[in-house]
């Protein structure tokens, strides 16, 4: 199985129904691991690997909804809601706190796999904007403490000059520091060092 | 109340003092004969045939103690007891009717409980039942695809794909077991027949339901004949038809502004065989007035479908029909039967 490899998560009280979407997921080529309840969900070492999670509303402790809200915010794989009880205003709470989709037991199947599909697309993306800003993390980490306090004027498109007046330094000393910056960030240009500046939140 | 019951009521006490006189002579033990006939009179009968009872002892004991040729003063003490046989009689009736009053508030209070529970269960048994089978069915669906996809792989993996089809059978029976579950379930709730007074069976539940009118801007209006001859039937499940009925009532006139809202409950004699029940909405009315009997068949944006189907067949349990009758200007009449010989009923 190769790496990237997506792994859907299934999440449902009903043995019945853990069963029979573990089966389909797999012979549609996905990695699966089902959860009887949100505790086993959480304490679960998950693979690095993009992912989605099939949730059932009602469940022993804790619910769905308070399961969504407890992993809101962190690397959270995105959530499909799947159930047999579904009202307007848990359907309503539900999107707000960001599902992909939600579903009703009984679900039509091609519904589902579009759900899965858009929700591992959706997990992908968020990994690669992921992994790229912990990789300008770690660039920008690299940066020495005066460093980091020319970044600014130089993405402010301040000249070397002006820069130097600013910080009442020599422009030979911030043209240094600009080098140094180009490198460590691996910055082909000013432009993309504004781009990189912009990721980081710095202006 | 009928004349025969209170006739019976009050007829307690009186055969019940007059043994007390028989026996009470001979024993020479009046004050407690009398008592006992109190006490018994006031359990069986209530209030009003135990404070006769008081009286009639009274009297009959008065007469047998009280020296009545002689003067007053010669013999107090015969006074002494008459009092204190009066404020003894009186007592021991006024405790057995509050213990009366208090156990009645009970089972009136349980009796309204369970009602509203069962009112509460049509609504949330067919809720339950469509998520219970859908569980399954979520699961038939999803092994069968599961199933084809094994099949179809390259090569085809049939081992896998036997295990789905394993599975789609024994979900597949799952699913008809609850039906089945379910089928017993309304095979099992035999009617429990007493006569009823169908007028005191409306008021209750115009009860339960008054609050909700008042919430709702609609007035109740009622018109009962008061000659109605009592029908055999179950308590509780007419209470539901009428309380369903009432209740859709209700909620058709939920949208309407250009009327006043009211809800018009009838019962009258049909015929020598029958009587009849309408409840009348100002609502929106229908419109498609067979297809509302069907199961699972809704007009409203929560309901599950159920409510006129179970009507219906409590009414056919009680050997009546339930139908909507044509009304002159908006909403809808639904009108119902019942037979007055219990026979017509299976």
């Amino acid at each position: 199985m190769k790496q990237d490899t997506a792994i859907i998560y299934v999440l449902d009280d009903d043995y019945r129904v853990r069963e029979a979407l573990s089966s389909l997921f797999l012979s549609l080529g996905h990695r699966v691991e089902v959860f009887a309840s949100a505790a086993e969900y959480l304490v679960f070492k998950k693979p690095d690997s993009p992912a989605c999670l099939v949730l059932d509303l009602d469940l022993p402790g804790m619910s769905g909804l308070e399961l969504q809200r407890a992993i809101a915010g962190s690397d959270t794989p995105p959530i499909i809601f799947l159930t047999g009880h579904g009202d307007v205003p848990s359907s309503v709470r539900a999107m707000k706190a960001g599902a992909v989709e939600f579903l009703l037991k009984p679900f039509d199947h091609e519904e589902l796999l579009r759900a899965i599909d858009a929700a591992i697309a959706k997990d992908r993306e968020a990994r690669v904007k992921r992994a790229e800003t912990a990789d300008l993390q770690r660039r920008y980490a690299l940066l020495t403490p005066r460093e980091r306090e020319v970044l600014p004027f130089v993405v402010a498109g301040l000249l070397n000059k002006q820069t130097a007046a600013e910080l009442g330094t020599s422009e030979i000393t911030i043209q240094v520091h600009r080098g140094q910056i180009m490198r460590k960030m691996a910055a082909s240009s000013l432009a993309e060092l504004v781009k990189m500046a912009g990721k980081l939140g710095i202006s | 109340m009928n004349k025969i019951s209170v006739l019976r009521r009050y007829g307690l006490p009186v055969i019940a003092c007059g043994i007390a006189l028989i026996v009470a002579r001979p024993l020479r033990a009046e004050s407690s004969s009398f008592v006992l006939a109190i006490i018994i009179s006031s359990l069986f009968a209530g209030r009003g045939p135990g404070l006769l009872a008081v009286g009639l002892s009274a009297i009959a004991f008065g007469l047998s103690n009280l020296p009545w040729r002689v003067s007053p003063l010669t013999a107090p003490s015969s006074y002494v007891r008459f009092a204190v046989f009066l404020v003894v009689a009186y007592t021991a009736s006024e405790l057995i009717e509050s213990k009366r009053r208090s156990e009645e508030a009970l089972r009136t209070s349980q009796a309204q409980l369970s009602r509203a529970t069962r009112f509460a269960t049509v609504a949330e048994l067919a809720a339950s039942i469509a998520h219970e089978i859908s569980q399954p069915l979520s699961a038939v669906v999803a092994n069968g695809l599961a199933c084809m996809q094994w099949l179809s792989a390259e090569p085809p993996n049939v081992t896998n794909a036997k295990v789905a089809a394993e599975r789609i059978v024994r979900d597949g029976k799952d699913a008809g077991e609850i039906v089945s579950r379910i089928r017993a379930l309304f095979r099992k709730t035999t009617l429990e027949k007493v006569n009823l007074n169908i007028n005191g069976v409306i008021e209750e539940v115009l009860r339960l339901i008054r609050k909700e009118a008042i919430e709702r801007r609609i007035a109740i209006e009622t018109d009962l004949d008061k000659r109605l001859p009592p029908v055999p039937g179950d308590r509780v499940q007419l209470q539901q038809v009428i309380f369903n009925l009432a209740l859709n009532g209700i909620e058709a006139m939920e949208t309407v502004t250009d009327r006043s809202k009211r809800l018009l409950i009838r019962s009258k004699v049909q015929n020598a065989d029958s009587i009849l029940v309408e409840i009348r909405d100002y609502g929106t009315g229908l419109a498609d007035s067979e297809r509302i009997y069907e199961a699972f068949y809704t007009t409203k944006e929560k309901g599950m479908g159920m409510g006129l189907s179970i009507c219906r067949s409590i009414v056919e349990a009680h050997g009546g029909r339930l139908g909507t009758a044509p009304s002159q200007g908006p909403g809808t009449t639904f009108v119902f039967t019942l037979p007055l010989n219990a026979k017509a009923s299976s």
